[in-house]
């Protein structure tokens, strides 16, 4: 059934006219996608990032869909792969044919050495059970059985017959089927005991010599040996049935089953065979193929003669049809299709693709197909609709003089009220004994249109797709529109199983109604719709122009299958899809037909995404440590790859640094670049899509954090303040106490000006100096007298002269000390005596100090002719400066004010650390004073 | 004396082993050799028809422990057309002079215990050693069982690409691909040697 606008049906003619040579190149069921440079693969796996593990006699070649990489041993070459397995933890084991094993830990391989036995003949097979339990088939020694530590030989006694073990496999309920040419070996255990049962022809099987046995998931246990094909095992009369008796395609290598009822085998001589519901078909290449690989997106890979890699695509596979161009699709129970077209009625048998035309006595350009029990239901374009039984071929014809609303049925749906027409002259319901037509041209609500089609709904009532008109929901007397669609050509209309209401319109939109309203559904290029369909689980299948979308019941987009998978323009034929008892969906697009396989949850539905590579500063950053970067280690680079076999070109990616931007950027390089990074934490995100959409996408991330640089570090700062404080402190503190000891210095020395002004005109001392002077002059010495007057006006300049100076060279001391000494010796005479024996030296004393200390000595001291007081000065040393007198007290102590010494003492305390000494004994009172430098004195 | 007693012991024992393994000379299945079997071969060639046959194959059938083999001397092969065929038969095809022989041996895939004459169908698994390739093959054959021996006759097709024999386009028009192999034998049970 053609779509179209409210144009006459001649237009519609000039459509299907128009669309009549289209030819559509024939889509291969399976290509060559690759040559492996190993040569033949006979062993293949697929790791988690869904790279291809191939083994071969020259060794292990890994594809990722663009090229080939041999995978290779520094220390060995390990020859011959004959088997590539991954276990339940995603470690990959490989088995060599000179009977060595290695695993893959961490991306590196190491060599697996199985306890006490030395295999020396090459393994042929891997199956893991569980962590522990690893089983080892070998040509040539039997099955080995690894547990832990322990392993065990069985061959021989332990009723394997024969030590050339082909193939073996590990079904879910624990078993080990081994394919020898003695029949198909069974390892079970039987409460800790290991027993085997061997299946030859007395079990079914067509041939002893089993050269392959796969289990599917469900736990079918599939095997095929030298001759009589595949057979199945059946575990409630543990017999062996051949799926196609009378097989004529020779030895089968390999075997793998698909999980959905496809069983695929490798044959010697005829390439793939695909076996369905007992039914054959063989594929390209046809020649040897020695192993099958199924992979994460449900492509079949085939390994063939010289290395060649054939893949095919399995969700989805397009029959090309030369006989009719159909137009309308009805599954039957017995996997008929029937395909109605331009021509008229067909039978298809999808299984062996045979095509048989059923002759009616009419023309019949079939647009609609409905199969109700034994009745076909075919609606025509002009001549109505028509009622065929299929067991006694009765042929009924409805027309307009039966009450038929149009003759042009474009579409025909059951629910319990009867059958429901959408023609071009609106809706009518058909009840299905009696035939009896309901038509429905005057509905309130409903407005005249052409309907392209009537969906009864479930819960009750039926929705009406109107040209150019809009959705509406007919209940009984009435048809509510549905206003999110407006007046939209409404192309078809579909409840999944969970109820929901799919809508596709002209203009390319995709509606979906759950509880509530529409709302529009992401598209994608596949846009416009002209069919939808869906599978038991809620996933709804839409058919498009260009491409055909799987949408997951939540409404995501799940799978496109577009031009990369061999789809072509389709022919725009509304409404005709069917769904078979296998779950299958069917769609009529002219010469082609679909065959869509029910969506798998397991299905990878986007392409994977794997770092392979990290670079600082252009090298690799190898074993370090990604979150101790240096803070000039700031140029990274990341190399990345994925994998989606089925549109290699269409993958695309998206990277972003987090910690640096959290925009994703998108690219089509498979490297990502960020220069000059500044110190911090990063999070590299990656991830890989499908031209742009990335819902469904995995991210591979990868953590690092480039640090400060040490002087930036907080705990340098944080020490460096702590450092700059205690040494501005310090130097505040020196200065302080620098500046309080000029301030002491200060004090002291305006109190020794003080005191040595006070001392100087002491009374005493101006009433000896006059009381002498006088003497000099009453007895006539003028001559000594102006001598005196003179020394006395030097002393008292000197001090005035002197008393502002810190200190004073040590002669110049002396001088002063001399002066003094004269002025007294006028006075006592002989009662004093002093001795100055100090050498002329560069020392320095503070001023007055000498003069203090004699005159202290005067003050305190008796004198008189018979015991003069000996005052001496002298260097001791070259260190001190001793003043010392003999001890004869005054029996009445001079008035004193005490801080001569005291004086002096505080002085040198200031200036030096070394200190004035004052030593009285019985016969002596010394005074040590210490010789400075003038340095000493830089305050 | 006592070497006289040593060889008389010796002579009953091996009597006595003789009559345990022969013990009324009905046994049928056995041992049995041929040094003049049959092979043929024929290379149906779109433009050539090259047919050759050796009556010297060397063979050894153990129905008892179900083994086999054959060996043929390439250079035995008689009846080509010309002595140029034959001449390219050995020397460039299969490099007589570094390959001489080419062997067929291994083991029979039956659970036939060939305890009556008869004629017995059996396949045949062996390693194949054709221009130094070594390839696994299974063959089909049959065996007729008789008082007196067994007929061999068996046939197999060797696709040239199997063991590196690889033909000059020139001539690829003149020799098969794949080439048909014929055996048949005569073959006697091993004669025991006299004591």
């Amino acid at each position: 059934m053609r779509p179209f606008r409210q144009h006459s049906i001649n237009c519609l003619w000039l459509i299907v006219l128009a669309l009549v040579g289209q030819t559509h190149a024939q889509q291969p069921f399976i290509q060559k996608q690759a040559s492996c440079p190993g040569g033949v693969i006979t062993t293949m796996d697929q790791d988690n990032f869904g790279i291809i593990l191939a083994g071969t006699r020259r060794g292990l070649y890994q594809f990722d869909g663009m090229g080939w990489e041999k995978i290779q041993l520094d220390t060995l070459d390990w020859g011959e792969v004959s088997v590539v397995k991954k276990d339940p933890s995603s470690v990959f084991w490989i088995g060599t044919g000179s009977g060595r094993l290695f695993y893959r830990e961490e991306g590196e391989w190491k060599e697996e050495i199985p306890g006490d036995y030395v295999i020396e003949s090459a393994i042929t097979g891997l199956e893991f059970d569980g962590d522990s339990s690893m089983w080892i088939s070998t040509y040539g020694a039997g099955i080995f059985l690894k547990q832990g530590d322990k392993i065990t030989n069985l061959r021989g006694e332990q009723g394997i017959p024969d030590d050339q073990v082909y193939q073996i496999a590990l079904d879910p309920k624990g078993r080990l089927w081994a394919a020898t040419d003695a029949g198909l070996v069974c390892c079970f255990w039987n409460e800790n005991n290991l027993l085997t049962k061997t299946y030859t022809n007395k079990d079914g099987l067509p041939d002893i010599i089993t050269f392959a046995v796969s289990a599917s998931p469900d736990g079918t246990i599939y095997t095929a040996g030298f001759e009589g094909g595949v057979s199945a095992y059946n575990a409630d009369n543990e017999r062996f049935t051949p799926l196609i008796p009378n097989w004529e395609l020779g030895s089968v290598r390999a075997i793998v089953a698909q999980g959905d009822g496809r069983i695929y085998a490798g044959t010697e001589s005829h390439g793939v065979c695909r076996i369905f519901n007992n039914h054959l078909s063989s594929f390209e290449p046809s020649e040897r193929v020695t192993a099958l690989l199924i992979d994460q997106e449900q492509n079949l890979w085939a390994a063939a003669r010289g290395g060649d890699l054939y893949r095919a695509f399995t969700p989805i596979e397009i029959l090309d049809i030369v006989k009719t161009r159909a137009q309308a699709i009805a599954a039957s129970d017995n996997d008929l299709l029937w395909i109605g077209g331009t021509e008229g009625l067909y039978s298809f048998n999808p299984a062996n693709n045979q095509f048989a035309k059923i002759s009616f006595p009419f023309d019949m350009h079939i647009i609609s197909l409905l199969k109700v029990g034994d009745t076909l239901w075919i609606g025509t374009f002009g001549e109505g609709l028509f009622l065929w039984n299929m067991q006694t071929k009765a042929l009924v014809k409805i027309h307009t003089e039966n009450g038929l609303p149009d003759n042009n049925v474009l579409s025909i749906n059951l629910d319990k009220q009867g059958i429901w027409l959408a023609t071009l002259g609106g809706v009518a319901l058909v009840d299905r004994k009696t035939t009896m037509i309901t038509s429905f041209k005057e509905v309130e609500g409903l407005p005249q249109s052409y309907i392209y089609q009537v969906l009864p709904d479930r819960r009750g009532g039926a929705w009406v797709a109107t040209d150019g008109k809009g959705l509406f929901f007919l209940n009984k007397t009435k048809a509510i529109k549905s206003e999110e669609l407006g007046d939209k050509t409404i192309y078809s209309v579909y409840q999944a199983s969970n109820n929901d209401i799919w809508a596709a319109t002209e203009d390319g939109e995709l509606y979906k109604q759950g509880v509530e309203q529409f709302t529009k559904m992401e598209t994608g290029s596949a846009a416009p719709f002209t069919g939808i369909e869906g599978d038991q689980n809620g996933n709804v299948f839409a058919i498009g122009k260009t491409a055909c979308n799987w949408y997951q019941p939540s409404g995501g987009l799940a799978l496109s299958f577009s031009e990369y998978h061999g789809l072509g323009p389709l022919e725009r034929n509304l409404n005709a899809s069917t769904i078979d008892q296998q779950g299958r969906i069917w769609v009529a697009a002219g010469e082609q037909i679909l065959c869509v396989w029910p969506l798998k949850k397991k299905q990878r539905l986007a392409p994977s995404i794997q770092l392979k590579r990290v670079n600082i500063l252009l090298e690799s950053i190898g074993e370090r440590d990604p979150l101790k970067l240096a803070y000039n280690e700031n140029h990274l680079s990341f190399e990345y790859l994925s994998s989606w076999f089925q549109a290699p070109e269409a993958v695309t990616y998206r990277h972003r640094l987090v910690g640096y931007n959290m925009d994703w950027v998108q690219s089509l390089n498979t490297e990502a670049i960020y220069p000059k990074l500044t110190p911090g934490n990063y999070s590299f995100e990656v991830q890989a899509g499908v031209n742009g959409d990335f819902r469904h996408s995995e991210t591979d991330s990868f953590n690092f954090k480039i640090h400060l640089p040490w002087w930036r570090e907080p705990w340098f700062i944080s020490a460096a303040l702590i450092s700059l404080g205690l040494l501005v402190w310090f130097i505040l503190d020196v200065r302080e106490k620098r500046l309080k000891k000029i301030a002491e210095l200060e004090q002291e020395k305006i109190t020794f000006q003080l005191e040595t002004l006070r001392q100087q005109i002491n009374p005493h001392f101006l009433f000896n100096s006059l009381n002498t002077l006088l003497d000099m002059v009453e007895e006539g010495h003028q001559k000594e007298a102006v001598i005196y007057i003179e020394r006395l006006s030097d002393l008292f300049r000197n001090v005035l002269t002197h008393r502002h100076q810190t200190l004073i060279s040590l002669s110049e001391e002396i001088a002063l000390a001399k002066d003094f000494y004269q002025l007294q010796k006028h006075r006592f005479g002989a009662k004093l005596k002093i001795s100055i024996d100090v050498p002329d030296t560069d020392y320095f004393v503070p001023p007055l100090t000498t003069q203090l200390l004699v005159e202290n000595a005067i003050k305190h001291n008796e004198a008189s002719r018979s015991m003069p007081l000996m005052i001496e000065l002298f260097i001791e040393n070259e260190e001190k400066l001793i003043v010392r007198n003999n001890l004869q007290e005054r029996r009445t102590p001079a008035s004193s004010t005490g801080t001569g010494l005291h004086n002096i003492k505080s002085r040198y305390k200031v200036l030096t650390s070394e200190v004035v000494e004052i030593i009285k004994d019985d016969s002596f009172f010394t005074v040590k004073v210490p010789l400075l430098k003038e340095h000493d004195a830089a305050l | 004396m006592r070497n006289r007693i040593t060889i008389l012991l010796g002579i009953i024992s091996l009597g006595l082993f003789a009559s345990w393994v022969h013990p009324d000379g009905e046994e049928l299945p056995g041992t049995f050799i041929t040094r003049t079997g049959n092979i043929a071969l024929i290379s149906e060639a779109p433009l050539e028809i090259i047919q050759a046959n050796s009556p010297k194959l060397y063979g050894i059938v153990d129905l008892i422990n179900k083994k086999f083999a054959f060996s043929v001397h390439v250079t035995s092969f008689e009846g080509f057309k010309s002595s140029l065929q034959r001449d390219h038969f050995r020397e460039k095809f299969l490099e007589s002079g570094r390959f001489p022989k080419a062997t067929f041996q291994g083991k029979l895939i039956t659970s036939e215990l060939f305890n009556k004459p008869g004629t017995y169908a059996v396949r045949a698994k062996g390693t194949l050693d054709i221009h130094g390739v070594k390839k696994e093959r299974i063959v089909n054959g049959t065996i007729n069982l008789t008082r007196e021996g067994i007929i061999l006759d068996a046939a197999l097709k060797i696709p040239l690409i199997d063991h590196d024999i690889t033909i000059p386009t020139i001539v690829n028009q003149k020799i098969a691909k794949e080439i048909q192999i014929t055996i048949q034998a005569d073959m006697k049970k091993e004669k025991k040697k006299k004591p």
